[in-house]
């Protein structure tokens, strides 16, 4: 080929030189456009053939010119055809662009054949049969190619120099011909004697050739040793390199000799890139089933690639690796070379693309899917007894396959689970199960999520997982499943069950959660609903969850699950319950004002009941007592009592009275008055203990509040409100002791009067005021004292029903009576007129005492009459008496006796002495039992300051002593420091 | 709120305009019979000196605080309720700002509270025996001055009360061996001379009146009270010119009872030396 080249060049040089240029009659669209050196040269040879042409007896000579010239067309148009057939891109009719060459070939064959027929002994036979055999081989169908070089040698003389190049070339072509032809032992002959030419540039390429024959037929180590040798002689100049192809195959000629790790060390020695030759060594060495040195191979061509950091060789190296592996079946191996790609793959991101990596993947597929289904043919032929190694494997395969084709790596993972399920490992295959959902999460493999889910969630009945981790996988399994198929019909038990799991593990926020989507998803099952909401709310009720308890029952009372009132009020009711319990816990802690905003705000929610609200009002009111703020526990109360039904009210009687003695004792008297009258007044119709304590305190809170009308109010309501006979009296007596205590007079005659009626108050009535006329004596009050008688003689006209205190008055009266008698008889003096008249001054001296006489009579009449409780009066009439004897012994004494002598005066003063005498012993003797009576009674009345006659005072400067200006109020019983 | 603290001060300054109560200090602590049972004669600086933590807010009441000891009071309640001493002093600071019925009401709760915790405690008693003898019921006075004497009978406070009670309605036996207790106590007490000096002049027994008001430091001779009845005593015994000068005090301190008294006397002193030339 190269030799005719070589040939052709030298005839169109020739042709250029001596013949003009023709222009070949031919149409050329610019697509068949050829180089223009082309153009000439079909110039020249167009032109020499039509010189030729016109030479009617051509002779052999010009015959075999023009087989040259036709020859040299041929390769021009072979040239121009193999254009076009480019051009068209069509491989199907190849044999129409390429017609006219095998025409023009026959054409020349017929020539040749006729020239070597017609001149049978011209010198240039051999030359003739040389050309056919070229025009065979390189445009036509080359079977003449072998006989004509065969017989060219044939004719070309060994003995002519000039034949020594030719036969050369014949030979060369022959060695290429058989070469290609596969027929290698005629090749090996030729190249035998082209071998002996180390002249030709060639010769590396022969020696290469040359090699392969021997290795064709076997001859290993003849075939190595022309290859080393071509190898060795690549450095010379002379010949063209064919060092690239040694050092392509290389490899097998020594894998062929049985020598690989030579071939290895070959690449080592002559390759900067020896990886892939020793990769392609590896792989030829496993094709021959030596796995050992194969596997040193393979190594060793790692080493090198990763050594050069040549990745796309490495990634090829564990390709052919994984191959040759699984070929030898070595699974420790392949899985070994998997974790190696998986870490190369990390290592160098994006360097294994996704066809390799699908390859990749797929091969290790395959492997552990038939090992899958051994392990489970296995387990069911041995009764359920596996090989733990395998399922190692097998496991470890698919956690491999994860990491490398993390796109799949769900599908992975659940194959795994599923090689577990196949062996009954059901832990470990919800393991599996899990860590593929997990990866599906983000998955859109809607399909391979429910496979993965419904096998999932099926295993866990035969699990024996750990609870923690056991609920871990169902939640995460129920709500995969709830979230893709959110109304499937396995999702109504799966919002169930994962509930019943939350609570369970009381993360009650994701129960209730899931609890509204349950309701959205399936309104239908209310009442399942119902039960659940029942649950959470139990649970918080359970950790006194106030804040989350509030919120739901919000929620359920605008009508979340349709609860029915009943319900909402009991919700309520445990809520209020738990925050009381809560705040009382705050007041308890000692921080009252909080807990106090926090009664209120139950309170301000109207959305609580009244008996709620009243007890938030009605805690409020304690703690604001508890800081003494009386006036705002008081404003509280009232707000709680105004929302308390009249039940609760009975029941919390007691507490609100006893709010009122504290109001009162905290010195809050309108407090105490307004919520004791409050409490009696609304609870006046109904029966109840210590009801008359609540009459007495807010009649007696009144009072002491200066409310004396009220008082007397609440006391007329007696009747109405149906309180016992004894407890009105007892009232009655206080309030009659508290205006005679305060001398609020004025009340008392009014409540005096209004209870003319009750005779259960008259002793009281009768002894102060029997008590308020001493007073009005000793002070000599005079409005008091017409008080006195303008209500005495009301009481006379009103028919007030007591004789004593009548009786009293009425002795008082008769006392005044016998006052004005004592006082007339006292100055009533025994008179005598200018002359002494004996028988009128006995006459008024029996008088007198006849008067004294009646006096005395009346009065110890009266004395008698008097009973017990009024000594005064007692004392009052023995002082009317003794002043009265006193007064007539004295006038006695004291008697002018006119017109007498003296002797007759003497003689009368001392018959009349002992009469005077007699009659002031006998008022003495009356002074004395008065001062016993003062003494004995311990009387403090005006009748003291005469009948003790200590009174010096009021003798000398007309008013008592004023011992309440030296009062002392007594405040300890103990010794100051 | 405010209506009802204003309504409050109100009350206080319309009662104390009304009380009675005067300052009757004892300069010197020693001389006080009742130092121990009685802080109405506390000078400002011995209150203030007093120590004990449970006599702060009544101490408050004396200085004529009342709203704000009450309010401390109120304060204790808690702490103290159980006691009747606290109780005794709420009723005393109503008692001093002439509050009585409250006064009374808070006497009682002492009372109870004694009586409940089974203590001898006296003060309520003696000081309702004072707002009885201030209203005129002597009989209750007595009853509960008695009562204070006979639940501790070494308490002298009660004793010097009654001890008025019985001068005032010529008991003066009784009134003199009550007030004999205290005298041969301390000798030096002004107003338990003073008594009896006028438990003395009340039976006629000059000299000896003259004989325990003499007694009487001349640092508290011009306070009204002792000096119309020693003047009394005087003027009884003939030094009129000494009564006279000895009625010249400081009137404005004076109750309008003693005021009364005074001019009787100065009337009647007047006479005397008129007639004297």
């Amino acid at each position: 080929m190269t030799v005719k080249k070589i040939v052709t060049t030298i005839l169109c040089f020739i042709l250029i030189l001596f013949t003009e240029t023709s222009v070949l009659a031919e149409t050329q669209s610019e697509s068949q456009q050829m180089r223009p050196k082309w153009y000439q040269l079909n110039k020249l040879i167009n032109k020499e053939l039509r010189l030729i042409k016109k030479v009617k007896k051509k002779g052999a000579s010009l015959n075999y010119r023009k087989i040259e010239l036709y020859s040299e067309k041929l390769a021009l148009i072979k040239e121009k055809e193999n254009k076009l057939f480019l051009q068209s891109g069509s491989a199907k009719t190849k044999k129409r662009f390429f017609k006219r060459s095998r025409r023009l070939e026959r054409q020349v064959l017929k020539l040749g054949k006729y020239v070597i027929k017609r001149y049978p002994y011209y010198s240039k036979i051999g030359n003739i049969y040389y050309t056919l055999a070229l025009n065979s081989r390189d445009f036509g169908t080359k079977i003449w190619t072998a006989p004509y070089l065969l017989m060219a040698l044939k004719k070309l003389s060994k003995k002519s120099k000039a034949n020594i190049k030719l036969r050369y070339n014949a030979k060369m072509a022959l060695a290429e011909h058989y070469y290609n032809s596969k027929k290698y032992k005629k090749a090996i002959r030729y190249y035998h004697d082209i071998l002996t030419n180390p002249g030709d540039e060639w010769h590396l390429k022969h020696l290469y050739n040359a090699a392969w024959c021997y290795l064709k037929v076997l001859n290993h180590s003849k075939a190595l040793r022309l290859l080393l040798l071509a190898n060795s002689k690549s450095k010379d100049s002379r010949y063209i390199s064919v060092k690239s192809q040694i050092l392509d195959n290389a490899g097998t000629f020594f894998t062929y000799a049985s020598k690989p790790r030579a071939g290895a060390k070959f690449y080592i020695k002559n390759s900067k890139d020896p990886s892939l030759h020793i990769l392609k060594m590896a792989k030829t060495t496993a094709s021959n089933g030596d796995f050992k040195n194969a596997n040193y191979l393979l190594n060793l061509a790692l080493k090198q690639a990763q050594s050069t950091n040549n990745i796309a060789t490495e990634l090829e190296i564990y390709q052919s690796k994984i191959n040759i592996y699984r070929q030898f079946t070595r699974a420790d191996l392949f899985y070994k070379t998997i974790l190696q790609i998986i870490t190369f793959n990390e290592t160098h991101k994006e360097a294994i693309n996704k066809e390799t990596l699908i390859d990749i993947s797929s091969k290790i597929s395959e492997l552990v899917g038939l090992m899958q289904l051994q392990l489970s043919k296995d387990f069911s032929k041995n009764r359920h007894t596996y090989s733990k190694r395998k399922l190692k494997q097998i496991s470890n395969f698919f956690d491999a396959l994860s990491r490398l084709d993390k796109n799949n790596a769900r599908k992975y993972m659940y194959y795994k689970g599923e090689s577990y399920f196949s062996i009954h490992q059901y832990n470990m295959a919800a393991h599996s199960y899990a860590k593929a959902l997990k990866y599906t999460i983000a998955s859109e493999d809607l399909e391979l999520k429910k496979k993965i889910l419904d096998s999932f969630l099926g295993t866990f009945s035969k699990t024996t997982l750990k609870r923690k981790k056991s609920q871990t996988y169902l939640e995460l399994g129920f709500t995969e499943y709830i979230k893709h198929w959110p109304n499937d019909k396995k999702s109504k038990e799966y919002y169930k069950r994962l509930f019943n799991l939350y609570v369970k593990q009381r993360k009650l926020e994701k129960a209730n959660t899931l609890l509204m989507a349950f309701n959205n998803d399936f309104p239908d099952a209310n009442e399942m609903q119902k039960t659940m909401m029942t649950l959470i709310l139990d649970y918080y009720i359970a950790t006194k969850n106030i804040q989350k308890l509030s919120i739901l029952v919000k929620q359920i009372e605008q009508g979340l699950l349709d609860f029915d009132e009943v319900y909402i009020k009991k919700a309520h009711l445990i809520l209020a319950t738990l925050l009381f319990e809560r705040y009382q816990g705050i007041a308890k802690s000692g921080d009252k004002q909080k807990a106090i905003e926090g009664y209120l705000s139950l309170y301000n929610n109207k959305t609580f009941s009244k008996k709620i609200r009243s007890q938030a009002a009605y805690s409020t009111s304690i703690l604001y007592l508890d800081l003494l703020d009386t006036e705002k526990s008081y404003k509280w109360i009232s707000l709680s009592m105004q929302l308390m039904s009249r039940k609760a009210l009975i029941k919390s009687k007691s507490e609100l009275n006893t709010l009122a003695s504290r109001y009162f004792f905290l010195q809050d008297f309108t407090s105490a008055r307004k919520l004791s009258k409050t409490t009696f007044r609304r609870l006046c119709n109904m029966r109840y203990k210590n009801k008359s304590t609540s009459y007495e305190k807010s009649i007696h809170f009144a009072l002491i509040d200066n409310k004396a009308d009220l008082a007397l109010k609440i006391y007329g309501h007696s009747k109405k409100c149906k309180i016992p006979r004894e407890i009105v009296q007892k009232v009655g007596i206080n309030i009659i002791n508290h205006f005679f205590d305060t001398r609020d007079n004025n009340n008392y005659f009014s409540f005096f009067r209004a209870n003319i009626e009750s005779k259960d108050l008259y002793e009281t009535f009768n002894s102060t005021i029997i008590k308020l006329y001493w007073h009005a004596k000793d002070t000599g009050d005079a409005i008091l004292a017409e008080q006195i008688d303008a209500h005495v003689i009301d009481l006379e006209l009103n028919g007030y029903k007591d004789r004593s205190l009548m009786s009293f008055f009425k002795q008082v009266k008769k006392l005044n009576e016998l006052s004005v008698i004592a006082d007339s008889f006292e100055k009533d003096n025994l008179k005598t007129s200018e002359v002494f008249n004996e028988n009128q001054f006995n006459n008024d001296l029996a008088e007198k005492i006849s008067v004294l006489k009646g006096l005395t009579n009346e009065s110890m009449a009266l004395i008698n009459k008097q009973y017990e409780q009024t000594p005064e009066l007692t004392v009052a009439t023995y002082q009317l008496l003794s002043d009265s004897y006193e007064a007539f012994a004295e006038d006695i004494r004291n008697v002018d006796i006119k017109g007498e002598t003296k002797t007759f005066i003497a003689s009368f003063k001392k018959e009349m002495g002992p009469l005077a005498n007699n009659i002031a012993g006998q008022g003495s003797k009356y002074h004395k039992i008065a001062k016993e009576i003062i003494l004995k009674n311990n009387l403090f009345t005006v009748f003291n300051h005469k009948m003790l006659e200590k009174n010096k005072i009021r003798e000398v400067l007309g008013a008592d002593f004023f011992a309440t200006d030296l009062n002392i109020p007594m405040d300890t019983t103990k010794a100051p420091k | 709120m405010i209506a009802r603290k204003l309504l409050l001060f109100i009350t206080f300054a319309t009662l104390w305009s009304c009380s009675n109560i005067s300052v009757r200090e004892v300069a010197d602590r020693s001389d006080d019979s009742f130092s121990n049972e009685a802080f109405l004669r506390y000078s400002e600086t011995s209150l203030e000196n007093l120590k004990s933590p449970t006599n702060q807010e009544i101490i408050g009441c004396y200085k004529k605080d009342f709203e704000n000891s009450l309010k401390k009071l109120k304060e204790k309640f808690e702490a103290r309720k159980n006691k009747p001493e606290y109780w005794n002093q709420i009723g005393t600071c109503y008692y001093l700002a002439n509050d009585l019925p409250k006064a009374m009401s808070f006497y009682q709760q002492a009372i109870d509270i004694a009586r409940t915790r089974g203590i001898h405690y006296p003060p309520p008693f003696n000081n309702l025996g004072l707002i009885f003898l201030k209203k005129g019921s002597y009989q209750k006075a007595h009853f509960y001055l008695k009562k204070a004497i006979d639940t501790a009978p070494r308490y002298l406070t009660p004793k010097f009360n009654l001890s008025g009670l019985y001068i005032k309605f010529g008991m003066t036996n009784k009134a003199q061996k009550l007030l004999m207790k205290i005298y041969n106590n301390k000798k030096h007490d002004f107003e338990v001379l003073a008594l009896l000096g006028t438990l003395h002049i009340q039976e006629n027994k000059i000299n000896r009146a003259l004989y325990f008001f003499s007694q009487i430091k001349k640092l508290y001779i011009k306070r009204p009270h002792i000096a119309v009845h020693y003047a009394l005593a005087l003027y009884l015994g003939g030094e009129h010119n000494r009564a006279k000068e000895l009625l010249n005090y400081d009137r404005g301190q004076a109750s309008d009872e003693i005021n009364k008294l005074h001019d009787k006397l100065l009337e009647l002193i007047n006479s005397e030396l008129a007639k004297k030339g």
